[in-house]
């Protein structure tokens, strides 16, 4: 059962999710709210950390890559960290389930929705290199920052102080 | 045996009420989560033993400054079997606390607990692990 929380001691804007497993609903609960926020914002950073387990969808990645319409693909050999990004109208829709393995097969999964590309693509760099925090991130530019943290089944939503989550 | 991860909920039980004076004492201790850059005791590659892979003090440097875990091994496959302590911010409360994940295997099922309690069994009576379905 999905129980959702705002939490209003971060100023409201953190969410947080409970009851996203890896069953079946779930996965298509994660697909409804990747769906959502991507359109709604429109440029997509990918950072994954600490991998649990090697999956296909990783190979999927490397080859098929430039197909999918990600770009700036990077892939530590050791499989400890994965980052890329993309526009959300230059994508194909099977990247969606990509994303949704590399939320389960990673430990440290961390997703960024930007409404501005060109500061997204200023932040990019920032983020990556210096481990910003959701607060940090959101704060530096018009973002959502979707996150795991202590609990597996948790999904976190941290945005900017001027958007609104929306979900429900 | 249950492999799916589709299948599988990690079991899990967070100190939010009863916290062991020894499980906070550590968090408080560890809150930093600085060793090596924030990759932990065994850097980026971890601990590995066979198919599993051991890792401790890492950051989770998204979910804030004194966020990560503790301690972690894990099964390297999908579903495999897990026990990580982690320090971080709680669905229920929405404040820092310590949660801990665990699930194994015993005889081809698949074990773990899903109700909220401290770290450490407080009692040793059945069903503290139950089968995960």
């Amino acid at each position: 059962m999905i129980d959702i929380k705002i939490h209003k001691k971060e100023n409201n804007q953190l969410l947080s999710i409970k009851g996203v497993g890896s069953d079946y609903s779930s996965r298509q609960y994660l697909i409804g709210l990747l769906n959502k926020l991507r359109q709604f914002t429109g440029y997509v950073l990918i950072h994954v950390r600490r991998n649990n387990y090697n999956d296909s969808s990783i190979e999927r990645l490397k080859k098929e890559g430039e197909i999918l319409g990600i770009r700036n693909l990077k892939i530590e050999s050791n499989l400890f960290e994965i980052s890329f990004d993309f526009n959300e109208t230059e994508v194909k829709e099977d990247l969606l389930f990509i994303l949704v393995d590399l939320w389960y097969c990673f430990q440290q999964p961390v997703y960024y929705f930007f409404l501005n590309e060109e500061n997204s693509k200023l932040n990019y760099k920032n983020i990556l290199n210096k481990n910003l925090s959701w607060k940090e991130t959101v704060e530096l530019s018009n973002s959502f920052v979707m996150f795991k943290g202590a609990e597996e089944d948790v999904v976190w939503i941290g945005k900017s102080d001027n958007l609104e989550f929306g979900i429900e | 045996m249950i492999n799916s991860f589709g299948l599988e909920k990690a079991a899990e039980f967070a100190l939010t009420r009863r916290v062991g004076s020894f499980g906070m004492n550590a968090a408080r201790k560890v809150s930093s989560f600085g060793l090596r850059g924030g990759y932990g005791v065994f850097g980026k590659n971890g601990l590995k033993i066979g198919n599993y892979k051991i890792e401790a003090l890492y950051a989770n440097p998204t979910a804030g400054a004194r966020a990560g875990t503790i301690f972690s091994a894990k099964q390297m496959k999908s579903g495999g079997a897990l026990w990580r302590w982690d320090y971080g911010k709680l669905h229920s409360t929405g404040q820092m606390g310590l949660h801990s994940s665990v699930r194994f295997y015993w005889n081809g099922v698949k074990y773990g607990s899903a109700t909220q309690r401290t770290w450490y069994p407080s009692t040793f009576s059945a069903p503290f692990f139950n089968p995960i379905k």
